[in-house]
């Protein structure tokens, strides 16, 4: 198109993961007012809910930036904003079969584990288990490449 | 990971279509022919097949290929055991290390789908055999291949069967790949034993150490067994032809052949040493042709020729073949179980159980019955292991990993990685000062321009906004330059200038100021500060505040460049800052912008749809449509953000009229700006304000149906517009199709769903939907109203109660009165409302109705929400 390679992608998911995630981080700083003398922040657990907060906004933007066109990002969309109550998921029981033998059972177990590290994967079949598990994990790396570079940022000015 | 890296992801995923596999195989079909010109010649010709498979290949199924190699890995790697001489552990060394990197794969691959025509040598393992074993291989092919050259009936089916079978093996895992692959390459150096004497040496060995080593020999007889499978499918041409008329291919039918083609391979690895029954075997099997059982005769009186050929042949090799034909010459015409026992019987002296076999006489049962069923298993274990190949390009030190079950490990471990680094980094910001909260904003614009994404989209630029640019392009030359860095236009050098400005001008505001009203302040300074190079006196008059002359002096300078881009910066910054409560400021800075702009007629010409993009947000909240509408209707050109932005904020005013209006234009003026948020935004509010006119509902379904993409919100304004038109039937069938795209129903869905049932009085059916939501869904609770209304209070009792069972916290159930045409909210547990008595009454007054009309009321559900105000 109209772009030489070596210019940056407006629409990348890169930027618009780094758009809504400052946005989220801006608001979530914006919430918490506070004194203008305190240092570095106070007790451990108002850290430990910024934490979340922050955790659960890199992941809401980045799946937010990737939209609804994965079913992982469609899950955890979905898993945040119904995040008080928690299950409802329906696993779907995978049956033993007699037959299998046990390299593939072990195999399975693998399967299945992975089933439960990406998000809305107990959903899934293997063979879209294993693209979503491919998706999530280039922007998982985007994300903590943003990340890191913002984290990089406020080390070095404060 | 830009739209470039995903674009390419969904081609792979493309790829792995079923449709797709089968150019895969086309080539093979030519190869075959090929192959058979080439293999005539002796065995160097294999070579070039390979290479030629390998040029033509590549381009088609490369990928196929390259996961097939990947699922023959393990297998190799799970019988190191069998390895018994050196030329086995070379073999096994050099096949995974090949697989290991994908050019080895390319090569060895095809050969091996071809080869599944060119049965003469082994199917897979062809390719190593040959390189390593070259010397070892040359006497052999020789003899052997003009053998099956001579049997080759250039039959199509039959090279579309081997095609097949190749495709197999290729996606089948261990247990199917070993009876293929692997042992075959034994076998075949046992035929080749019967035929040169040195080789016989070899087969010695093999037999010798196998009869004690339980795998070894198992693999052996794998071997014996597989290869004769293979066999059996190219001598089984003629056959197939019965086969075709029982039904299609069965496996079992299959497995059969592969029997008996193990009479007939080693047949001919013994008549091509015996020379005269080589030849006698074409005419054979030309006989064979018209009938299968002819054929099955022939070649049980062929075992017995097979049988004395064999006593001429080297002893150790001629007792395993004598057994076999035994074995054969029962199995003929019998069942599959026999067949297994059979071999089993065989193995006899050794004390292995052979699983394989089992396994085989598993798969031909099953085969037998859904044969398309394993293709399709073929299919997909080929997509699966492609996905599995792909991953582990990702993942980083997972390329050398062999095993599915490591690699699944690997990739596990990488994704839990990722997710505690993002924990981690998330922990490092949440204990980082919130006081850096322009800090942030400013070093982040400063990072992303640095990092080169785009400035524009960072600072909450839409999607749209190229469209916006190309706009810009043909009249603001002069400006394009500065405002496009998004387009490629801008040279690294003004990126490296804005980033320092932003952070100057950060800089700036950490030192000024300490509240969002100065920040505004600041923001319309520096708006006049962009626009300082052409309107230096007005710029500071107008606000109160005097800039810092630090922020001043860049900006000043850089006024020039500044226009347009800028502008937007600012104006996005602002929105982002200040979401709900500059209409005010921004009006004023609207105006400021009009004011200041030395070329206002161009600038509003090409900036409008910006402009109104932005303050749509502001207008349309605070309810100033006219003074949109003011901007909109000089517009020369409208393109659809701008017709998007009107539209939206006529829709979240509630004006539908006026929407639909506006979109009526639309679609006079320009049905190419139409798109997905114009076509949601209408969507929602059509059925948001549905109950105006049922027109405007067809209307909707008509638009649903343009549009490209549908997702759940699309779906589910549409099923919840139809629900409150009480069209129960169309709601369902929505409803069913919306499952049927795998969309997943959510709470607001679901609740169109049952108002639809209440209202059409379906109670059943309300029933069965409500019983599919999951418990977190319950804000349908609303839901049940409509069935209140329909008098099933035992239904509705039952609801609710299963609601309880599911554990679910229903908010206090609230309901609408609408009593002397004013609504009182009415909470179940409150009395606060002044009313609460008489609505109380009335529940009872109802309930005495019902009473009379012959309910049975059941007063525990009727009054739910009543008794615990009574008690």
């Amino acid at each position: 198109m109209y772009r030489p390679m070596n210019s940056p992608n407006p629409n990348s998911l890169k930027s618009r993961f780094t758009k809504g995630f400052v946005k989220a981080l801006i608001r979530i700083n914006k919430n918490h007012p506070r004194s203008a003398s305190s240092s570095i922040s106070s007790s451990p657990r108002e850290i430990r809910r910024r934490y979340h907060k922050i955790k659960t906004a890199s992941y809401a933007s980045m799946a937010c930036a990737v939209g609804r066109r994965r079913a992982w990002s469609r899950a955890l969309l979905w898993k945040i904003r119904n995040q008080a109550c928690n299950g409802g998921v329906v696993r779907r029981s995978i049956g033993s079969r007699s037959h299998y033998s046990m390299k593939k059972r072990v195999e399975q177990n693998k399967v299945n584990e992975l089933r439960k590290v990406v998000p809305g994967g107990e959903g899934m079949d293997t063979w879209s288990l294993l693209e979503e598990t491919a998706h999530y994990m280039k922007c998982l790396t985007t994300q903590v490449k943003v990340m890191r570079t913002i984290v990089e940022i406020h080390s070095t000015t404060t | 990971m830009d739209m470039g890296d995903q674009d390419k992801f969904e081609l792979e995923n493309r790829n792995d279509d079923p449709v797709n596999f089968s150019p895969g195989i086309k080539p093979d079909w030519r190869f075959g022919g090929s192959n058979l010109t080439n293999t005539s010649m002796g065995l160097v010709p294999t070579g070039n097949s390979m290479a030629v498979s390998k040029g033509d290949l590549v381009g088609s199924s490369s990928r196929p290929s390259a996961s097939r190699a990947e699922s023959f890995n393990p297998t190799l790697w799970d019988h190191p055991t069998s390895s018994q001489d050196l030329g086995f552990c070379d073999m096994n060394v050099q096949t995974s290390a090949s697989t290991s990197d994908s050019i080895g794969i390319r090569k060895g691959i095809p050969a091996s789908l071809r080869s599944g025509i060119d049965r003469a040598l082994d199917m897979c393992w062809n390719p190593p055999n040959s390189m390593l074993k070259g010397g070892m291989f040359l006497p052999n092919g020789p003899g052997v291949l003009p053998q099956s050259l001579s049997q080759f009936p250039a039959d199509s089916a039959f090279i579309e069967r081997a095609a097949r079978f190749s495709c197999f093996n290729g996606g089948s895992f261990s247990d199917m790949v070993n009876p293929f692959g692997f042992p075959e390459s034994m076998s075949m150096y046992s035929k080749g034993g019967g035929l040169m004497p040195w080789t016989q040496e070899l087969v010695a060995g093999n037999g010798s150490k196998g009869v004690p080593g339980v795998h070894s020999q198992r693999n052996e007889l794998n071997g014996d067994v597989s290869l004769p499978m293979e066999q059996g499918t190219t001598e089984g041409s003629p056959l197939k032809n019965e086969k075709k008329s029982e039904s299609l291919a069965k496996s079992h039918d299959e497995a059969k052949h592969a029997i008996g083609g193990s009479g007939n391979e080693s047949d001919e690895a013994d008549s091509s040493g015996g020379g005269g029954g080589g030849q006698e075997e074409p005419s054979m099997l030309d006989g064979a042709k018209p009938s299968a059982k002819g054929f099955k005769k022939r070649k049980r009186s062929r075992q017995a020729n097979e049988l004395d050929q064999a006593n001429a042949q080297q002893p150790g090799e001629s007792a395993m073949d004598i057994t076999e034909f035994q074995d054969k010459g029962e199995q003929q015409p019998a069942s599959t179980p026999n067949k297994t026992t059979g071999k089993q019987g065989k193995q006899g002296s050794q004390a292995s159980d052979p699983p394989k076999e089992e396994y085989i006489h598993v798969r031909a049962r099953r085969g037998q019955a859904t044969n398309s069923h394993s293709l399709a298993e073929r299919v997909r274990r080929e997509k699966i292991s492609e996905r599995m190949k792909f991953l582990q390009d990702l993942v980083p030190g997972c390329s050398k990993v062999t095993g599915k079950a490591v690699m699944l490990d690997e990739i596990i471990n990488y994704v839990q990685s990722l997710q505690r680094q993002v924990e981690f980094l998330s922990m490092k910001l949440a204990t980082v000062n919130p006081r850096l909260d322009f800090n942030i904003e400013g070093l982040l614009a400063n990072d992303i321009l640095q990092s080169r994404v785009g400035p524009s989209s960072t600072l909450g630029f839409s999607p749209d906004m190229p469209m916006i640019y190309r706009q810009l392009h043909p009249s603001q030359p002069g400006l394009i330059q500065a405002g496009l860095p998004g387009m490629g236009s801008s040279s690294d050098l003004l990126r490296r200038a804005m980033g320092s400005q932003i952070t100057q001008m950060t800089g700036g505001f950490k030192e000024l100021s300490q509240l969002p009203n100065v920040w505004e302040d600041e923001l319309h300074n520096v708006v006049q500060m962009s626009y300082g190079g052409s309107t230096p006196p007005s710029s500071q008059d107008v606000d109160g505040s005097t800039p810092p002359g630090q922020m001043k002096v860049p900006f000043t300078a850089k006024g020039l460049w500044g226009d347009v881009f800028f502008l937007r910066l600012l104006l996005q910054l602002t929105q982002a800052l200040q979401p709900s409560r500059n209409h005010a400021q921004a009006k004023k800075l609207h105006s400021q912008i009009i004011k200041t702009v030395t070329n206002p007629e161009t600038f509003l010409l090409n900036n409008l749809p910006f402009l109104l993009e932005c303050h749509s947000f502001c207008y349309s909240k605070s309810g100033r449509l006219s003074e949109m509408q003011e901007i909109f209707n000089p517009m020369p050109t409208r393109d659809g953000v701008s017709w998007n932005s009107l539209n939206s904020g006529h829709a979240s005013c509630g004006s539908v009229a006026e929407a639909v209006k506006v979109y009526s234009l639309l679609l006079r003026d320009g049905p190419g700006n139409l798109n997905r948020i114009t076509f949601s935004t209408m969507l929602v509010l059509s059925s948001s304000q549905g109950c105006v006119n049922l027109g405007r509902q067809i209307n909707s379904h008509r638009l649903f149906d343009e549009m490209e993409i549908t997702d759940e919100v699309s779906w589910t304004a549409l099923v919840s517009g139809y629900a409150q038109f009480a069209k129960a039937y169309e709601t369902f069938v929505l409803f069913e199709r919306m499952l049927a795209h795998g969309l997943k129903p959510d709470g607001v869905t679901f609740i169109g769903v049952l108002s639809a049932c209440g209202r059409a009085g379906l109670v059943e059916k309300g029933h069965h939907y409500f019983e599919s939501m999951s418990p977190r869904m319950l804000q349908a609770i609303s839901a049940l109203k409509p069935l209140c209304s329909k008098g099933k209070w035992d239904e509705v009792a039952k609801l609710r109660r299963g609601m309880r069972d599911k554990g679910a916290r229903k908010e206090p159930g609230c309901s609408w009165i609408k009593y002397k045409n004013r609504v009182h909210i009415f909470s179940a547990d409150d009395q606060s409302s002044p009313f609460s008595d008489q609505i109380y009454a009335k529940l009872e007054e109802l309930n005495c109705k019902m009473i009379e009309k012959g309910y049975e009321p059941d007063m525990s559900s009727v009054l739910h929400d009543v008794e615990e105000s009574e008690k």
